[in-house]
């Protein structure tokens, strides 16, 4: 096993990497951009080297100022996490190239992968089905991307053929839109995955977002580790998962996990990775993508199955086997992921900057937090605004939709707008309750309006606060040193009365 | 007994006078409006604690941030303004209202698709502003002219500065 691990990420992945890697006894070692300084995943490492630059694209994404650090701090091996350079088969390359372990499948598993036409004529060739779509030509003009769609028939979706994580993502609904939104799409593209090249797929009504968790070592095995549905999405980008998904009967979560690991022995596929689908109402499943990493919502995975996803990735990166046979993974229960960002739901979900004035997650049985921030910690406009993730465990999907719900209403998060009460409203929704899902759940579905009344106990507690105070007569008196009164709130309250 | 008024996100202007009573530590009386409410309130540092009224258990967080009072109870958070009577809102004319273009979200300035003097349709993309690694296109409701632009490419603007001014072809609703 590996004695120095760097992981090349921040936020709430840097800070869950960091975990398993030092209940291992292995040495977590981060990296911080400049706006990072403070930042909470600096503060789970047992080492950390700076990165200069600010943006993402002038720290995290810099593949030669992270591939200097691991050569000059003696490390043995790299975690990329999600997002920034983790599907980059050049900076996979690189660590190959510099004799440090990349922490996932082979470059040229992640280039043939991740390239989103290659991946999908691949998985065509392989006998598992694809989206019907057009995956570009010689040079990207919109009038061929228009001619095409018209065979297709609108609305279509324009994606990055590097891309993933919904970013680079379009809708297009008519002609009329088609230049714009290709430029547009290739712009976010280009600043977020290096490459602005653009496909079309059909958009299907009402799909819903089915992937299977794969994990293959280097030895020839793979697995699946069973579904995730994760077709609440906003802006494109998840925000509540879980397993098992309510659409899958037994003989279609085995046809698709089959079709997952046959998707992964097509691709010679070592380490973690997830097989995304879209599935239909009548069953019919579609191959989207592969991911060549591991996902944000690996989490409710390893609570159903009992498994430490990052510490399987670090033996298999190692040399080791694969643990487990497909018949020895028998999952448990049902698990729920909500992602808690720093977004207005009533601005369609501008991201809200600011500092976490107060931050206190739930504590209860069966309930994880996976945080990337702390108290006093500044959400800045240069990343992903992601606060934290909320996972749950219950025996039933109703088990574990309660306990979301009961873990959202205690979460305290002030000094910056959140998703937490939104969260809530989609829980309680009927047809989030009916396991009726789709991808365009949020857009079909407005949630109720809370009511809005301020009840008496906020006017109450505000009161007693801008007092300054506790409102209890020792406030203020350190009983350590013989009750001797220090500053006395109390004072400001009595104030009150004399005026 | 001094009074409090804010100003609560439904409008409303809601008073309240808390009393200490003499049953002992952490009893109040709570004047609101005509009721009278005997509770207690335990808090063990300033802005968090619980209250208890006729049994019923609340607990709560409160921050300041400039004028406001943010109190988290129960999974939500309401929004308490502080009131102060001496000073006046601004009558806000619709004229004034409708002609500028200000940025829904703090973030960078990535493309300016007019220019001053420049008319625009209904929904034409005017801005393009960006923030962790997000696009936003701004767009005016109405046809317009532009008047002035108070930003440019590149650079980092704050939420609600304004980017640009124009005159709108209708003068009413600003644009979103």
């Amino acid at each position: 096993m590996f004695n120095r691990v760097l992981i090349a990420n921040r936020g709430e992945i840097a800070a869950r990497i960091a975990a398993t890697l030092q209940q291992m006894g292995v040495t977590a070692v981060g990296v911080y951009s400049e706006a990072d300084r403070a930042a909470y995943h600096v503060s789970c490492m047992d080492e950390a080297y700076p990165l200069e630059g600010k943006t993402a694209a002038e720290s995290y994404l810099r593949v030669d100022k992270i591939i200097d650090i691991a050569k000059r701090h003696k490390i043995e091996a790299v975690h990329p996490g999600y997002g920034f350079l983790s599907e980059n088969a050049a900076f996979a390359q690189g660590c190959v190239d510099a004799e440090v372990f990349f922490i996932g499948p082979k470059p040229e598993v992640i280039r043939k992968l991740g390239d989103k036409v290659n991946a999908r004529q691949l998985m065509a060739e392989a006998g598992v089905p694809v989206v019907p779509g057009w995956s570009g030509g010689e040079k990207d003009d919109a009038a061929q991307f228009e001619r095409e769609a018209e065979k297709i028939g609108y609305p279509v979706l324009l994606k990055a053929a590097a891309g993933g994580g919904g970013k680079g993502m379009r809708v297009v609904r008519s002609r009329r839109e088609m230049a714009e939104s290709m430029e547009s799409c290739r712009r976010e593209a280009g600043a977020a995955f290096g490459n602005s090249r653009v496909f079309m797929e059909k958009y299907l009504p009402k799909p819903r977002h089915v992937e299977f968790q794969i994990f293959g070592d280097t030895h020839g095995n793979a697995v699946h580790m069973f579904e995730r549905e994760c077709s609440i999405q906003r802006r494109h980008q998840k925000i509540i998962e879980e397993t098992p998904s309510p659409a899958l009967t037994p003989s279609l979560r085995d046809r698709m996990g089959d079709a997952a690991v046959k998707a992964a022995k097509a691709a010679g596929y070592s380490n973690a990775g997830t097989v995304e689908f879209l599935v239909d109402d009548a069953g019919n499943f579609y191959f989207l993508e592969v991911n060549t990493r591991l996902q944000v919502e690996h989490a409710i995975t390893e609570m159903t199955l009992g498994l430490d996803l990052v510490r399987l990735q670090l033996e298999i990166a190692s040399g080791q086997k694969l643990p487990m046979s497909q018949e020895q993974l028998r999952p448990t229960g049902h698990s729920m992921e909500c992602r808690i960002y720093a977004e207005d739901p009533d601005r369609q979900f501008l991201p809200s900057a600011g500092v976490v004035e107060r931050f206190l997650p739930p504590v209860g049985p069966c309930i994880r937090i996976d945080a990337g921030v702390t108290e006093g910690s500044a959400v800045s406009v240069h990343y992903d605004p992601q606060l934290a993730k909320v996972i749950v465990w219950g025996h039933s999907r109703n088990e574990s939709r309660a306990r979301m719900l009961w873990a959202l209403q205690r979460f305290v998060v002030l000094g910056l707008q959140t998703n937490l009460e939104f969260l809530q409203a989609v829980l309680d929704h009927p047809e989030f309750r009916a396991g009726r899902l789709h991808t365009h759940f949020l857009e079909v579905h407005a949630m109720p309006r809370a009511d809005r009344t301020t009840p008496d106990e906020a006017l109450i507690a505000a009161a007693l606060a801008a007092s300054n105070g506790t409102g209890r007569r020792d406030a203020g008196r350190d009983r350590s040193n013989g009750g001797v009164a220090t500053a006395n709130p109390w004072q400001s309250l009595s104030n009150w009365r004399s005026a | 007994m001094r009074t409090l008024a804010f100003t609560t996100a439904d409008g409303l202007s809601r008073e309240i006078s808390l009393r200490r009573d003499d049953e002992g530590d952490g009893f109040f009386a709570a004047k609101l409006e005509d009721e009278t409410l005997n509770l207690e309130l335990q808090s063990l540092k300033p802005g968090v604690g619980w209250l208890r009224i006729h049994g019923k258990i609340t607990p709560y967080h409160a921050i300041r941030i400039k004028n406001e009072w943010r109190v988290w109870i129960g999974g939500r958070i309401f929004v308490l303004r502080i009131a102060d009577r001496s000073i006046r809102a601004k009558p806000s004319s619709a004229a004034a209202k409708g002609t500028t273009l200000s940025a829904p979200m703090p973030g960078s300035v990535l493309k300016i698709l007019v220019s001053s003097g420049d008319s625009f349709d209904a929904h034409q993309p005017l801005i393009i502003l960006e923030s962790m690694k997000m696009e936003l296109t701004l767009s005016s409701p109405h046809e317009g002219t532009i008047k002035n632009l108070a930003c440019a490419v590149g650079e980092l603007v704050a939420m609600g500065q304004t980017l640009a001014e124009f005159e709108s072809g209708d003068g009413h609703d600003s644009p979103a």
